[in-house]
């Protein structure tokens, strides 16, 4: 019962929120109205140019002119909503955006010329998440990892030096490693493309197959690292033997012929790196933290001296109780990932959304920016409500607590 | 045989300060289905003791030495690996000091009653539930707090739950870390009463920890009184606690309230000692009301003292005018005058030292006070630990073995 | 027995500044406010107030590497910049001036100027230069029609005595300066870069001969339209085909000449010179494209980084804190709406907000600093203060000055937030990076404010202008050392704060 008064109170506040937070975009992304002035000086001033080169409109009286100035600016204004004033229409675009209506851009376009928002959001949509959450579970991963032997080494020279290596590097954003890492590996050694998404000419496409073995390569190192952590030691020699084996895939990948598909990807890795390097020590900190302060819970103490064996200790007791924070941090991060993908996108010119938000907010092209902005807070918001959520059902302190 | 013998078991760990001397040298041992009491101030070094005997130890050790003897193997030159399958629990298992935290919040009673079981013996987890219910029914608990969580128990309960917990490989030796102290009195003696029946029908040895003098005196066969980490007096309860041969077993006796005598309880004063720096000599001599000559002032303490007093009988007749008083070395302390000169300042001392020997035990410490060019000197006597000494009921204190001779009680 | 959290800001803070990261951080913030203090010093204000116009900057190389990149080069000695200073200068150009009055025969007077201007240089580089300007200063009377203007010819002399002559030119005046006496005309000669329909043009036609008169190339190739003309490559290399091409040209070492010959028309006639040749190398940090020398721009990064990320966490903090504090203290209603309003500030995108509020009104660094601070009023801080509020409310001393009846705002702020202090400060040293990473974002994508080099500027700058793709190295490392040094000096002192604050985390 309380838990789900709980959930209902918890969404109703959120779904407040979202709506006042759209609003909001709505207002800030058109200006609070000037930029619709800023459209129709631009309508105004591109009209002059037209008829100033129009022989026929010339030679008109002044007076017919005027009139035909008149008419064609009324309706342009008119055919691009300008003509209302902003107060009303900007509580229609909220109506709208809140019912995903994300209607059509003013200048931006996808590839194939369509100016629907949503297929303008949609086409760099997956770019965007695959880059940003293969590159978040790449660093969550390693610093996890790195987290829990900084805390079974707690103290000793190895973990102070991870630490502060930790501390150090997770402030820098990923953009500035992006910018170094473009200087050392792109310009300097030239490993990796510097730019892009894919190069330009993009070479021949393969099968869509081709794509397959980096991810595969990936599925299987992260599969044997999870099973090897919920495992018996005497199974754990399954877990090596299947990151072995994703390694090889890799490094078969790696010589295979360079094509449509491994180009993307080839174009993917040094962003990847740049944000994965720049989250990583924040998982690593605080998960060296979140354990250190488990361990000294009498509960952990109670496992040890039961008998239980150090590796277990630390996967059975301490990864359990340490992880729905760490859980929450991952959510929120990969969510916030988005905004913080701007500038990363544009050092990397990577085509994603959020070298979009830059283009469109550029541009003044306000439906774009009001369509990404609901859509990344429909996400932010599905996220907290399901952390929410999730807590209630299965941690059982928060249910008594409830009660 | 005794079922556990602890041979000069020593271990300190690391701090910014320096090292804690937490289990400095003890000796002790258990019998078969007896129980040993190991009674002292908080931070005296008895939790430590018990984590040193399951070798639940920290990050930062410092030294862990020493003998334990357990069933007729050496289990200090034991390998970790082997430690954890031989010793941990199925050996020794141990009722945690805040029990209340002892229970992991996220997981079912039944289950963690149940883990030692699948851990050290591989028991299939249905075989490993029942065995738990069993268990739990033993200790007076119904079988469907199996299936609750920890927050959903009562303190009395939770206990009960982690006794279970601890008897459910039936251990030779149980080590009651403070098993009631937060408890409330009614629920302290079911768990009290329980405990002394589990010992009866499992044949247990108990090594109960408590700074509880009426429990340890309810349950334990012997007693060993714990000090700044080291033992002080241990013995068969009976006459450990009617007639405590330390001076720090009687204090802490008449600090006890008791309800049908006139006496007020005494406090003791001062406070336990900094272990990264325990003091030399007899540990206990600062806050010692016999102290004397031989139990070993240095001459840092012997100021401290002095400029104490100095500071409290300002102005007082008879009290010596020095001006400045320090250490030098172990043994000297240089005092100087401004007015009067150094023969007439050592004359007073003396006075004063004399006068002054019973009320301040340290002045006992002074051998000679000699007036030189400039300042006086005052020498103190040289002191040294005091060992344990006696057959059945030992003591370290030196009045003791004085008074061997004429088997007279130290007040 | 972990040791006590240090209670009070003091204690804090001296606990967190004698641990190793918090020396070592202390030493580098300390290096930064040391800098921050001496570069108004050594670069006045007014410097940086030039830095977007051109004139201060005309005489440094373009996209010059710090000169000691030299080490790096394998024992290659770098050209440096070389001043040719005008006559009256000393060590300028020598000047040979003579008037001649030569009659005609018919009555009329002809009054001929000579002059001669000779700057002879060294030039022992091993390789190029990268410029070569020369700047022509002509006094002369043109009036109408009736004189003429003076002839002047720039002569170029090599070591090999394979002379040329770089240019011929009449400086004409435009119609309204003529009838102005005398008039000066000022001519800058961009010798290896020459711009089309100016006279300094006809130098590529002039090397084009020279290289034919020397046999170098036939006229055919010479006059090839692929045929490329580098002539601060051709001017200062060894006479043979190889010198086409800079990757193969070898450097002719030794004295150079620079001679300028006038002859006027009129008695009056006269001109100065200057030249420049640009080195690869300059200063300690080396050049940008607008000839911005770029440790100016770095050194005052330094005073502006620390200004702005240190305002800002300390308003954003202070104000986060004392919502989280109220929130957790008071509980109920005013609680609920600190909460609520975090979400929202959650959920709004910040960044892209912020950039947008920069494209419409290019706010200076002061006004950028008021927006981050309006979106900042509750955050992260308030959540962490709140629930170490919640925890020291239950605390046996708040208890108690409850019961004496201290009143709440009493309690609050001679209770609660002296015990918050500390943690704040941890939170102040770990939010001024996100401040001055902020700030950069802003001035990267070339929204900051508009006048001051910031760092993240520079850097922007240097991405914009292809930086990374030619390699100008200086122009980005610089900037991103400045910035991850700072950096990382407040991420120091926040981590040892952290230490300190919880002793789990440090040796017990």
């Amino acid at each position: 019962m309380g838990v789900v008064r709980h959930l209902a109170k918890r969404a109703l506040f959120l779904t407040i929120t979202f709506i006042l937070a759209i609003y909001a975009t709505v207002v800030i992304a058109n200006g609070g109205g000037v930029i619709d002035k800023l459209l129709k000086d631009q309508i105004q001033f591109e009209l002059r140019q037209r008829y100033a080169n129009d022989q026929h409109y010339r030679q008109l009286p002044p007076e017919k002119q005027q009139e035909i100035f008149n008419t064609t600016y009324n309706a342009t204004i008119e055919a691009r909503g300008l003509n209302e004033p902003f107060v009303a229409k900007s509580f229609r675009y909220t109506i709208d955006a809140l019912q995903f209506k994300l209607g059509l851009a003013i200048n931006l376009h996808t590839s194939d010329g369509s100016r629907d928002v949503g297929a303008i959001i949609f086409e760099r949509l997956p770019r965007t998440l695959v880059l940003f959450t293969v590159a978040n579970i790449v660093a969550a991963v390693f610093g996890i990892w790195l987290g829990l032997w900084m805390a079974r080494k707690a103290l000793s020279p190895f973990d102070r030096g991870l630490t502060v290596l930790s501390v150090t590097t997770f402030i820098v954003p990923p953009w500035v490693y992006g910018i170094l890492f473009i200087l050392l590996f792109g310009f300097t050694w030239r490993i990796f493309p510097t730019a892009g998404w894919v190069s330009a000419p993009p070479p021949p496409q393969g099968p869509i197959t081709d794509a397959l073995p980096p991810v595969i390569a990936m599925g299987m190192l992260f599969g044997g690292f999870f099973f090897n952590s919920y495992v018996r030691a005497k199974y754990r020699r399954i877990g090596y033997a299947v990151m072995l084996g994703g390694l090889a895939v890799a490094a078969a990948w790696l010589i295979m012929p360079y094509d449509y598909y491994k180009d993307i990807e080839w174009h993917m890795v040094l962003p990847a790196i740049a944000v994965a390097f720049s989250i990583f020590g924040s998982w690593s900190y605080t998960t060296r933290n979140l354990v250190l302060q488990v361990m000294d819970e009498d509960f952990v103490f109670a496992a040890r001296a039961k008998g239980l064996k150090e590796r277990d200790v630390l996967n059975k007791y301490v990864l359990r109780a340490a992880s729905p924070p760490i859980v929450t941090s991952l959510a929120l991060t990969l969510v916030a990932a988005w905004t913080g993908a701007i500038i990363t996108e544009t050092v990397f010119n990577y085509p994603g959304l959020g070298q979009l938000f830059f283009v469109a907010i550029s541009n003044f092209d306000a439906p774009v920016v009001v369509g990404l902005t609901t859509i990344y807070a429909l996400l932010l918001v599905l996220t907290v409500f399901g952390l929410d959520l999730t807590y209630s059902l299965l941690d059982p302190r928060i249910k008594a607590m409830r009660r | 045989m005794a079922v556990l013998d602890i041979r000069n078991l020593i271990y300190w760990y690391r701090t910014r300060r320096g090292a804690v001397h937490a289990v400095d040298n003890i000796s002790f041992k258990l019998e078969q289905g007896e129980t040993i009491a190991v009674v002292g101030e908080s931070g005296c070094g008895k939790t430590s003791t018990a984590n040193a005997i399951l070798r639940l130890l920290p990050k930062n050790v410092e030294r862990y030495e020493g003998e334990i003897w357990f069933d007729g193997q050496d289990i200090m030159a034991l390998g970790n690996e082997d430690f954890r399958k031989q010793v941990r629990w199925k050996g020794i298992s141990m009722v945690l000091q805040g029990a209340l935290n002892a229970l992991n919040p996220t997981v079912r009673a039944g289950a963690q009653v149940a883990e030692p079981l699948i851990v050290h013996y591989d028991v299939d987890r249905d075989e490993a539930m029942e065995q738990a219910i069993a268990a739990m029914k033993r200790v007076g608990l119904p079988q469907d707090i199996a299936r609750r969580y920890p927050h959903e128990l009562s303190g009395g309960m939770k206990q009960r739950v982690v006794i279970a917990m601890a008897l459910i490989l039936k251990p030779k030796v149980v080590i009651l870390d403070e098993p009631t102290s937060a408890l409330d009195v009614m629920t302290q003696t079911n768990i009290i009463n329980l405990l002394k029946e589990m010992k009866a029908a499992e044949g247990l040895s108990y090594i109960f920890i408590t700074h509880d003098l009426g429990l340890a005196s309810d349950l334990a066969d012997h007693v060993a009184i714990m000090y700044a980490g080291e033992i002080d007096e241990i013995g068969p309860a009976d006459h450990v606690f009617v007639h405590p041969k330390h001076p720090y077993t009687g204090r802490l006796l008449a600090s006890v309230p008791r309800l049908r005598s006139e006496d007020a309880p005494e406090f003791i004063p001062g406070a336990p000692p900094d272990l990264t720096r325990p003091p030399p000599g007899c540990r206990f001599h600062l806050r010692c009301p016999v102290a004397f000559e031989k139990c070993g002032w240095v001459a840092e303490e012997f100021v401290d003292r002095l400029r104490l007093l100095q500071a409290t009988t300002q102005g007082k007749e008879g009290f010596p005018r020095f001006s400045e008083v320090e250490a030098r070395g172990t043994q000297m302390v240089v005092l100087r005058a401004d007015s009067d000169s150094p023969e007439t300042l050592a004359a007073s001392f003396s006075e004063f030292v004399k006068s002054g020997r019973e009320t301040n035990p340290f002045l006992k410490s002074v051998r000679s006070v000699d007036a030189k060019t400039k300042a006086v000197a005052v020498t103190l006597h040289e002191g040294a630990p005091p060992p344990l000494i006696g057959e059945e009921w030992r003591a370290a204190c030196w009045l003791v073995q004085e008074a061997t001779a004429h088997d007279t009680i130290p007040a | 027995m972990a040791a006590p959290v240090p209670i009070g800001l003091k204690a804090a803070l001296l606990d967190a500044v004698r641990t190793k990261s918090g020396m070592v951080g202390t030493g580098m913030l300390g290096f930064l406010i040391l800098l921050a203090i001496l570069v108004p010093v050594f670069a006045p204000y007014d410097v940086i107030k030039a830095w977007g116009g051109t004139d201060a900057w005309q005489d440094n190389p373009k996209l010059a590497a710090p000169e000691w990149s030299e080490v790096f080069s394998g024992g290659k000695h770098l050209p440096r910049t070389i001043f040719l200073t005008p006559a009256g200068t000393p060590g300028g150009f020598l000047k040979f001036r003579t008037t001649e009055n030569v009659s005609d025969g018919k009555g009329n007077w002809n009054n001929f100027t000579f002059l001669g201007l000779k700057k002879t240089f060294g030039f022992q580089a091993d390789d190029f230069p990268s410029e070569m300007t020369v700047y022509l200063n002509t006094m002369f009377t043109q009036a109408g029609n009736l004189s003429k203007p003076p002839a002047i010819s720039v002569i170029f002399q090599r070591p090999d005595n394979k002379n040329l002559t770089l240019l011929d030119d009449t400086p004409r005046l435009s119609t309204t300066d003529i009838n102005r006496f005398p008039n000066t005309k000022s001519n800058a000669y961009a010798v290896s870069q020459p711009i089309k329909d100016t006279p300094s043009y006809k130098i590529l036609d002039n090397l084009r001969e020279w290289l034919i008169a020397n046999n170098v190339t036939t006229r055919a190739e010479a006059y090839d339209p692929q045929f490329y003309v580098q002539p601060e490559v051709l001017l200062f290399a060894q006479l043979d085909r190889s010198m086409l091409s800079k990757s193969t040209a070898h450097v002719l070492k030794g004295d150079y000449s620079l001679r300028i010959e006038l002859v006027g028309f009129e008695n009056t006639d006269d001109a100065n010179a200057r030249g420049i040749v640009f080195g690869t190398v300059f200063g300690l940090a080396g050049t940008d494209d607008a000839r911005h020398d770029l440790l100016v721009g770095l050194l005052w990064g330094a005073p502006v980084a620390l200004a702005f990320g240190t305002a800002g966490a300390l308003v954003v903090v202070l104000i986060q804190m004392i919502l989280g504090a109220i929130s957790g203290w008071y509980g109920g209603a005013v609680d609920e709406l600190v909460q609520r309003a975090a979400d929202f500030y959650l959920i709004i995108p910040t960044l892209p907000i912020l950039i947008l509020i920069s494209l419409l009104y290019r706010p200076s660094i002061v006004a950028i600093l008021f927006i981050l601070v309006a979106f900042g009023i509750v955050g992260s801080t308030t959540k962490v203060v709140r629930s170490i509020v919640l925890q020291v409310k239950e605390e046996q001393f708040i208890e108690a000055a409850r019961s004496y009846g201290a009143k709440k705002t009493r309690i609050l702020f001679r209770y609660i937030l002296p015990r918050v202090m500390p943690y704040t400060f941890a939170l102040i040293a770990l939010t001024v990076p996100a401040f001055i990473f902020l700030e950069a974002s802003l001035s990267f994508l070339g929204l900051g404010d508009p006048v001051l080099p910031t760092w993240g500027h520079t850097l922007g700058l240097a991405y914009n202008n292809g930086a990374l793709f030619y390699g100008f190295w200086w122009w980005i490392v610089f900037p991103v050392v400045g910035i991850i040094f700072a950096t990382i000096a407040f991420a120091l002192l926040g981590y040892a704060f952290d230490k300190v604050l919880n002793p789990r985390l440090r040796e017990q």
